[in-house]
């Protein structure tokens, strides 16, 4: 069953246009990562999703309701972060989160005394004190401590430390083991990888890519460093191999995945000595669409 | 409207009231302990017939009559009659001034500063913030009717009766919700909580010269303006409902215009657009002077023009100022005898004074940014170049004083533009120039006053608002009440000649002036020392 569903959806400002017809669905129960570079369209996506932009055309659905229309029942089993969180100077963390919980109608004390132990946040102080990643804090203390179906995370760790990230990614894989559903835009690569099944990329209002980190890798190259006894002859003449360097008898190149054996075979002739493959990282991909 | 659009509407009430209680209840009470305190002392001040019959002579004057309106019951000016003359309409204006300073925040405000975002990702309808903040506003300026209706009560002054104390306590927390569901629409259509506000602004001196101008010559003006409503109410005299009708008819249009615009419209949106503009960075921009320039550009013009409008509307109620003296020997006789100025000159005197202090007030918008961005955590950015503190605040003070100094020469390029086509014996521009440019040194006080508090006090820069709204108050219609002097010579315009029937003095002036850049050079020194917010 699709949770998240979005159908040719177009949205302008002006002249601008933030999304150009995208679509994308995300089941029940997975982790779907959304990359792309600044100004994609990330975040504008997102407030589509929350229902707090009215898309040109096109149809978005969450839970099988229109977001727009629908917003509040939608609301009602959705949490969200987003990745600039502004709070009122004159309220404690503490006072946020509860008047959040209050909204939402379900409120765990426990849970919430238990995240604020693991982000090591203090949720008596007021917000005006608070630097961004623990305003950051306290918009994860309030999304994770409600009971939601839907989980959306716009660059949720973007002012986090390291440690805290890890902490964030602990509960990504809790709420993963509960069967929920989490949408996640981030910048982070490796915290992509790591954690979603889905992977989406987004480019000037388009998506331009979707699959699993392993579709990916089957469209990406290895880097492939190979010594031989003899001289590689004619490998540019082989397909899928780009960019070789050769220093002697050390030669280097980029290989296209699906090409691996062909290869491997071709060169195994000429008598290894030492063969070296980088598999690919997201960054490669991410790099190679990210370049206009 | 879908029932959906206003959940947890309640909640959202409660939560505004928990963020801001304090600040309503200031207001609620500086409003009401004012008249309290005002009250009294007019009492005391014109006790019988006679004294007040003499003062309804000055207020017939079409200066006065354009401030104050034409009052009621002046046939049996009772003290009631009078206070209503004197206090309906200005604590009227006052009200609405509470509204537009306390609207804008909730419902742009938060939404700016992106805090709403999240509300809105919760069960929260679209609608619910919007209501909740109109509910607020209902409740709170229900509790100044009540707060105001006892404390009149209390004081026990004869013809301040229960009706019309009634009439007039309703009638001024009326024209306070007209003003925030005006405001409320505002808030729809621009997307910045200072646009909003300025605009909320625009609208209330718009309303308030279309009464100003109808009054003395076209009903229909006259009728459009709410200020009419209100005070038609005639409270004291007749005790009137249906014009207070208008009002909340007008309101409840307003709330639904505004409760309408914002079921449709997407967050952080408008109706009107904000412009996108070509991404070239022009050379001036580069330094702080230039960039303090560019930053402030809009808002200068936007003033420019506006006082432009002030002046040419004042300018326009010269021609029947001249009919009306001619016509009214009572009148003349009034005004000093042995001035050797026509009236429309001595009228001039006060129509400058008041374009002076507004002239100040962009002047002091500039100075005070060096404060207010720097709340905001724009000036880090700024101070991370190698640019000075002391370049920043200079450039911001050279730019606000050229401000002002514009202001003043565009607000007496419109009164005489205004005048002269409508008068026959029309006042020559330099006259003009001249009784507005001897607010120069009043503003150079303001800027340093505005810089010291930069210096010492940035989150309360607010004080110099307070200063000249005391100001404005002491001088226009303080001496109608008969204030004493020394309450007058607390602030710069006090100390302002009436130009020229009042002789230059360029010794006190030149005090004044010194004083502004003491006070100025001291605020320097602390900002160039103290931390960044
Ligand atoms: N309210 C708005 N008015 C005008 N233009 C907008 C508005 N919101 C977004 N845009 C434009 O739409 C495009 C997409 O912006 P969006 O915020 O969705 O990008 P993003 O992918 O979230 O970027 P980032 O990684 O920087 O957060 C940008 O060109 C942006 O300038
Ligand atoms: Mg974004």
């Amino acid at each position: 069953m699709n949770i998240i569903e979005l159908n040719n959806v177009t949205k302008t400002f002006g002249k601008v246009t933030a999304l150009d017809n995208i679509s994308l669905n995300v089941e029940k129960g997975k982790v779907y990562g959304f990359i792309g570079p600044n100004g994609a369209g990330k975040t504008t996506t997102i407030r589509i999703m929350l229902g707090i932009l009215k898309p040109d055309k096109g149809e978005a659905k969450l839970l099988n309701k229109d977001t727009w229309i629908d917003a509040v029942d939608i609301h009602k089993h959705i949490a969200y972060v987003p990745g600039e969180v502004s709070l009122w100077p004159n309220l404690t963390g503490g006072e946020v989160v509860d008047f959040f919980s209050k909204l939402k109608g379900n409120s765990n004390k426990e849970k919430k005394e238990e995240l604020y132990s693991k982000f090591d946040l203090d949720p008596s102080k007021k917000c005006r004190t608070y630097s961004k990643g623990n305003r950051q804090k306290v918009a994860l203390v309030a999304a994770l401590a409600s009971d939601a179906e839907i989980y959306i995370f716009d660059e949720p760790t973007s002012g986090l430390d390291p440690l805290m990230e890890k902490v964030f990614q602990e509960y990504v894989y809790e709420l993963k083991k509960q069967n929920k559903t989490i949408f996640l835009s981030s910048h982070i690569l490796s915290e992509v990888e790591k954690l979603c099944d889905v992977i989406s990329i987004i480019r000037e209002g388009k998506i331009v890519e979707t699959g699993s980190l392993n579709d990916f890798r089957h469209l990406t190259r290895s880097q492939i460093t190979v010594e031989t006894k003899d001289e590689i002859k004619d490998l540019h003449l082989q397909k899928g191999v780009y960019d070789i360097e050769t220093v002697g008898l050390k030669t280097t190149f980029q290989l296209d995945s699906y090409k691996f054996g062909n290869i491997i075979k071709f060169i195994s002739k000429y008598d290894i000595t030492k063969l070296e493959s980088a598999p690919p990282t997201l960054e490669d991909l991410f790099m190679r669409h990210y370049e206009k | 409207m879908r029932k959906q659009y206003f959940y947890n509407v309640w909640k959202m009430t409660k939560f505004i009231f928990k963020r801001d209680k304090i600040r309503l209840l200031i207001w609620v009470l500086t409003l009401v302990l004012f008249d309290m305190m005002v009250l009294p002392s007019m009492n005391t001040m014109y006790p019988d017939q006679a004294a007040r019959d003499s003062f309804r002579l000055v207020l017939e004057n079409p200066a006065m009559i354009a401030m104050f309106g034409k009052g009621y019951g002046l046939e049996n000016y009772t003290f009631g009659a009078f206070y209503a003359h004197m206090m309906y309409l200005w604590l009227g204006l006052f009200n609405g001034v509470m509204a537009i300073m306390i609207v804008p925040k909730y419902l742009r405000g938060d939404e700016e500063e992106g805090r709403y975002e999240m509300i809105r990702s919760l069960p929260v309808g679209r609608n619910s913030n919007l209501l909740a903040s109109m509910i607020v506003i209902i409740i709170t300026f229900t509790s100044f009717i009540i707060f105001k209706f006892l404390s009149l009560i209390v004081l026990g002054i004869e013809t301040i009766d229960f009706a019309g104390t009634l009439n007039y306590s309703i009638g001024l927390g009326l024209i306070g919700i007209l003003f925030a569901m005006i405001v409320a629409a505002i808030s729809q259509m621009y997307q910045s909580n200072r646009t909003v506000m300025g605009v909320s602004f625009f609208v209330f001196l718009g309303l308030y010269i279309m009464f100003s101008i109808g009054i003395l010559s076209s009903k229909v003006l006259l009728w459009l303006s709410p200020f009419q409503w209100l005070l038609h109410s005639q409270p004291f005299v007749n005790n009137i409902y249906w014009p207070l009708m208008i009002i909340i008819l007008v309101s409840i249009v307003l709330a639904i215009l505004a409760l309408y615009l914002s079921s449709k419209r997407d967050l952080d949106a408008g109706l009107f657009k904000q412009k996108t503009k070509a991404h070239k960075t022009k050379e001036y921009i580069k330094r702080p002077f230039g960039f303090a320039l560019r930053l402030n550009k809009t808002m200068i013009i936007g003033w420019l023009v506006a006082c432009l409008i002030l002046g040419a509307s004042y300018g326009s109620i010269f021609g029947d100022l001249e009919s009306f003296l001619a016509g009214n020997e009572m009148l003349a006789n009034i005004l000093p005898p042995d001035s050797e100025y026509p009236a429309a000159v001595i009228f001039m005197g006060v129509i400058v004074m008041v374009m002076g202090i507004s002239s100040t007030i962009p002047a002091v918008l500039v100075m005070n940014k060096v404060a207010t961005e720097e709340k905001k955590g724009r000036m880090e950015i700024i101070f991370s170049h190698p640019v000075s503190k002391k370049e920043i605040a200079c450039s911001y003070f050279k730019i606000a004083l050229i401000t002002g100094i514009l202001a003043m020469f565009v607000s007496a390029l419109g009164l005489y533009l205004a005048s002269s086509t409508v008068m026959d014996d029309n006042i020559a521009f330099s006259i003009m120039l001249k009784a507005i440019m001897v607010y120069i040194p009043s503003l150079i006080l303001l800027l340093g006053l505005s810089l010291l508090l930069t210096g010492l006090i940035p989150t309360k820069i607010w004080i110099v608002w307070l200063y000249i709204g005391l100001g404005f108050f002491v001088v226009y219609i303080g001496q109608i009440l008969g204030l004493s002097e020394t309450i007058t010579k607390l602030t710069p315009f006090g100390y302002a000649p009436q130009i020229p029937v009042d002789e230059m003095n360029w010794i006190t002036q030149i005090i004044i002036t010194f004083v502004g850049l003491v006070l100025g050079y001291l605020g320097l020194i602390k900002y160039q020392k103290r931390n960044s917010l």
